[in-house]
């Protein structure tokens, strides 16, 4: 019963796969995960002195709708199951963009934002490799797990930098505005972390979750690697 | 030796499992891309999927409003032109209209690209407006908008078209109260369109 044949495996994760990704696509049009949506550019562009409420909403709604930096979260805390390591891992990814997020925007440094989406979707392909165990039984060896959600942190807050650089900020009240968006990017962060960590948490007592753990891994690559080639794309098709 | 074996088939089994998965992932992300991301966002359709799907017109219609996005931009900083000559008159107009309480309603002009409009409009009581264009040939429902305000009474400026297309205003009544809006305009239009909620468009010629 449990015992599968290789085809049989195979053919059911692809299933799975296929259905769960075709419910991703079209979640992407419900959500703006990437750029900042119509109104509220118009509001950041009009915006002159501080607005730390409405920054930190903004900043929280970016982190609550964006999934690229949500699947690259469900791939790091996979695996941990002690609050101490969840905290650690998940402290290392915000120090990692908070930096890149102040540094980017307050010291005017400017990155392409489709090749750093790209980025950020090879981190959640890499991130679903690593929860399979490739790492080890391919190349014998495992890459400092600490180390990568550290750097991956870099690009994703780089991300977040390239999405509010796109309007043009007024100086007056920047910073404050910049660290209300980074708290609130932490908040987002931390209710989507809890709704995640329940459904892991209730998954995980079921029989099947370590039968299912490697097909979901595989859907979260799936994810990840249709996220590289739509940014991709976008890079190369857009004028 | 027995065990070396053993451990080095489900080394081998892993590895196998890893790769068919992962090989998998890539199918599944390479189909998804090809067939329904790439028409939907970009307007490319190589397997005809997204026209099949339906999804080829919504990438059509993101990429129509991006061309005229950038030609909207890249003709307004274009347009340095001192004196402008014409081969007819100029025509002019002073119009009233009656809103309703809580009424929004339309009137634009059909400027053909870089023809010029002088305005002036003034009304009774605060109003919000919104001064923009629909590109000929644009998708239905595209305004290009120039300027967006609420609570004014009066505005007065230049408009040179950057494309032809109607242009004009969008005024809407936040009192209680009928309130009228007049407006004055010299310019080289050759039609009018009032356009009102559930009301015919009313259009004028000017020859």
């Amino acid at each position: 019963m449990f015992a599968m044949s290789g085809t049989s495996a195979a053919k059911r994760s692809l299933l799975t796969l296929a259905a769960t990704a075709v419910l991703l696509v079209l979640g992407m049009a419900g959500l703006d995960a990437h750029g900042v949506s119509g109104k509220d550019a118009v509001f950041l562009q009009g915006l002159n002195g501080r607005a730390i409420v409405p920054l930190m909403y903004l900043g929280a709604k970016h982190m609550v709708t964006g999934y690229d930096h949500l699947l690259f979260l469900v791939g790091v805390i996979f695996f941990l199951y002690r609050l101490r390591d969840i905290l650690l891992y998940v402290s290392l990814f915000t120090i990692g963009h908070s930096v890149t997020l102040l540094a980017g925007v307050l010291g005017h440094v400017h990155a392409n934002s489709f090749l750093i989406d790209a980025i950020i979707g090879f981190s959640v392909v890499y991130k679903a490799f690593d929860n399979m165990d490739g790492f080890r039984r391919f190349f014998g060896w495992q890459p400092n797990a600490k180390a990568a959600v550290l750097t991956f942190g870099l690009f994703h807050g780089f991300g977040l930098a390239t999405k509010l650089q796109d309007f043009a900020l007024s100086p007056n009240g920047l910073v404050a505005n910049i660290v209300s968006f980074n708290v609130g990017v932490e908040l987002g962060q931390g209710l989507a972390l809890s709704i995640i960590l329940i459904a892991l948490m209730y998954w995980r007592t079921r029989s099947g979750f370590l039968r299912y753990a490697f097909a979901c891994n595989g859907l979260v690559m799936s994810c990840g690697l249709l996220l590289v080639g739509y940014q991709l794309s976008g890079y190369f098709l857009t004028p | 030796m027995m065990t070396t074996s053993s451990n080095e088939s489900l080394a081998l089994e892993a590895r196998r499992r890893i790769s068919t998965m992962a090989g998998v992932a890539l199918l599944v992300a390479g189909v998804l891309l090809v067939a329904v991301v790439l028409p939907a966002e970009f307007a490319i359709d190589p397997l005809g999927t997204g026209a099949r799907l339906g999804l080829l017109q919504l990438g059509i219609v993101g990429r129509q409003v991006e061309q005229l996005n950038a030609a909207a931009e890249t003709t307004a900083a274009a347009q340095s032109a001192i004196v402008v000559g014409q081969e007819r008159p100029f025509h002019e107009e002073t119009v009233s209209f009656t809103l309703a309480p809580h009424e929004g309603m339309e009137y634009k002009y059909r400027l053909e690209k870089s023809k010029a409009l002088l305005y002036t409009w003034t009304s009774t009581a605060p109003v919000n407006y919104e001064l923009h264009a629909e590109p000929d040939g644009a998708p239905t429902g595209y305004a290009q908008s120039y300027e967006k305000q609420s609570a004014r009474d009066q505005a007065s400026g230049t408009l040179t078209a950057p494309f032809s297309g109607i242009h004009g205003w969008f005024w809407e009544n936040t009192t209680g109260q009928e309130i009228v809006v007049t407006l004055r305009t010299a310019g080289f239009y050759s039609i009018s369109h009032e356009f009102r909620k559930d009301q015919p468009v009313r259009n004028k010629e000017f020859h």
